[in-house]
């Protein structure tokens, strides 16, 4: 008895603000509505990052510009993600981003010979309320998009593990900080919307051939995933770790697989001032 | 970043199947649901097939063959054109590799099947010897069993009397494959009705509007009396059956009473 009352009496003074008001100065920026602060660097082996303004950041993915020796060609990308906060209490933000497949990486990754290359759009909105001075909610919408650029008349068409090009989603990051640099969060996503997949192929053998005119979809309507995780945010260390399960959004990409897969959201940089 | 680092299988090419569908569906320019062909299956022959409506006795069972000398070569006709059909199963198989229990396909199969001309010297050149063009329906991940069609002058060949005859198919093709069938399955070919409004021409003989019942166990084709009613005949090697309303009658091709065994 004595000892729930002990673990009750510390939850409680975790969860108050009178017993933890400090701000935190390096808020974390992925699934949330913060941005870097202007001349903030980060690099880390999965992205760069860097605030122009307070208000402004730009990014990009660096793994898909080192793709030359497996695919034949880096993937430029880039991402710029403006957001207003008011205090750390309320913050909104918007971000947008392309990726760019030249067709002989297309032709590698889709197996088969094309001469169209693939351009990906994501945009996100994010909104964040911080509801006690150790808690916050992060609330965000993606949409992403895929299309073809160029000649499509010889087009990859296996759609195994199917995604689609429209893609609407939702997710909820929820932050509980032990300290002003470490949290323990939650995050969920579910899919809001997802286009059906054009599957149109053509076959031809000595007996037959074969025009398919076809559309697929996911047959699970309902697709979620929930990650609890950690995260460190201090003056020059950031890492994350969550470990769940779920459909899986494919990084850069953003569009989630039809089945559920354990999923591990992992993030880890160095943040530095150039100004 | 937050990179999930668990994810789909990779492919046998060892590429990620998610990524090869995020960038296929994009360069496929995806645009909403195919649509699927609206074909009813063959309800109404089936039924006929099921229950013909002709009462006869072991005479007029008996004036019906002796009437009919054709029936051997309706039949070869007809059991020759299944055998094409056959191929359907194999020229869906791309469509099969592409359907899992994860993605829902629909839309329409547009398959040419190139006819052999002689089966004994088969050459699928379509020039030479016509195709038969049929459209499938496609609907959650299962082929619908109405499927409707157009022989172009296929050149097959039947058996007649113990020997090889030529068969020409031409004109509308419907089929009904019996059920609907997972692509995941292929088609069973356990039965399939076949309506044939345009002409088949095997030998020297030459018909219009022939329909027929294929099955692992023969060929069942339905006889249309001078009265309307009908009966549904099927050819064994040295008897004709004729079924009625109510019996089986067996005939000897030879000549002689018909019977019921």
């Amino acid at each position: 008895m004595r000892g729930s009352v002990s673990a009750l009496s510390i939850a409680a003074t975790l969860a108050s603000g009178s017993a933890f008001a400090e701000e935190r100065p390096h808020p974390r920026t992925d699934y949330t509505a913060y941005t870097r602060g202007a001349g903030r660097a980060s690099v880390g082996p999965f992205k760069l990052e860097m605030g122009l303004l307070d208000q402004v950041m730009v990014g990009t993915y660096l793994p898909l510009w080192l793709t030359s020796p497996v695919i034949g060609v880096p993937v430029p990308n880039a991402y710029l993600k403006i957001g207003q906060s008011w205090g750390d209490s309320v913050a909104i933000a918007t971000r947008a981003g392309f990726t760019f497949i030249d067709g002989e990486g297309v032709a590698y990754l889709a197996d088969q010979d094309t001469s169209a290359s693939g351009v990906i759009y994501a945009v996100e909105v994010d909104g964040t309320v911080r509801i006690a001075s150790r808690i916050s909610l992060s609330l965000g919408v993606d949409y992403n998009h895929v299309q073809a650029v160029g000649d499509t008349e010889q087009l990859a068409t296996s759609i195994e593990g199917a995604t689609t090009s429209d893609t609407w989603a939702a997710r909820l990051l929820s932050e509980w900080h032990l300290s002003p640099s470490f949290a323990i969060n939650v995050l969920v996503r579910t899919l809001i919307y997802q286009s059906p997949l054009n599957a149109d192929f053509d076959s031809d053998n000595e007996v037959a051939s074969v025009q398919a005119d076809l559309s697929g979809e996911s047959s699970r309507r309902r697709r979620l995933s929930v990650v609890p995780g950690l995260s460190y945010e201090g003056e020059h260390w950031e890492f994350t770790l969550g470990v769940g399960y779920g459909v899986v959004y494919l990084p850069v990409v953003g569009l989630p697989t039809t089945k559920s897969w354990p999923v591990v959201d992992l993030g880890f940089s160095y943040n530095f001032d150039i100004y | 970043m937050s990179a999930p680092k668990s994810g789909p299988r990779l492919s046998p090419e060892g590429r990620s199947p998610a990524w090869t569908a995020a960038l296929a569906c994009g360069l496929l320019a995806c645009a909403g649901e195919a649509a699927v062909p609206e074909v009813d299956g063959l309800d109404e022959l089936s039924i006929e097939y099921d229950a013909p409506s002709a009462e006869l006795d072991e005479t007029s069972a008996r004036e019906l063959v002796d009437a009919s000398p054709e029936l051997e070569s309706i039949l070869s006709g007809l059991r020759s054109t299944g055998d094409v059909v056959d191929e359907i199963d194999e020229a869906t198989e791309p469509a099969q590799a592409r359907s899992n229990e994860g993605v829902r396909l629909r839309g329409k199969l547009v398959i040419t099947l190139r006819c052999p001309g002689n089966i004994e010297e088969p050459s699928y050149d379509e020039a030479e010897n016509g195709s038969v063009t049929l459209t499938l329906g496609v609907l959650r991940n299962a082929v619908r069993r109405g499927v409707v069609g157009e022989a172009n002058a296929c050149k097959l060949s039947g058996t007649v009397a113990g020997r090889q005859v030529p068969v020409e198919i031409d004109g509308p093709v419907l089929l009904d494959l019996g059920e609907d069938f997972p692509l995941s399955e292929g088609w069973s070919g356990e039965r399939l009705l076949v309506s044939l409004p345009g002409r088949v021409t095997v030998g020297d003989f030459s018909f219009e509007g022939v329909t027929a019942r294929i099955t692992p166990d023969g060929v069942e084709h339905l006889l249309r009396l001078g009265d309307g009613s009908t009966v549904v005949v099927s050819v064994n090697s040295d008897s004709v059956s004729v079924r009625d309303r109510e019996r089986t009658w067996t005939c000897s091709r030879t000549g002689g009473p018909c019977e019921v065994p």
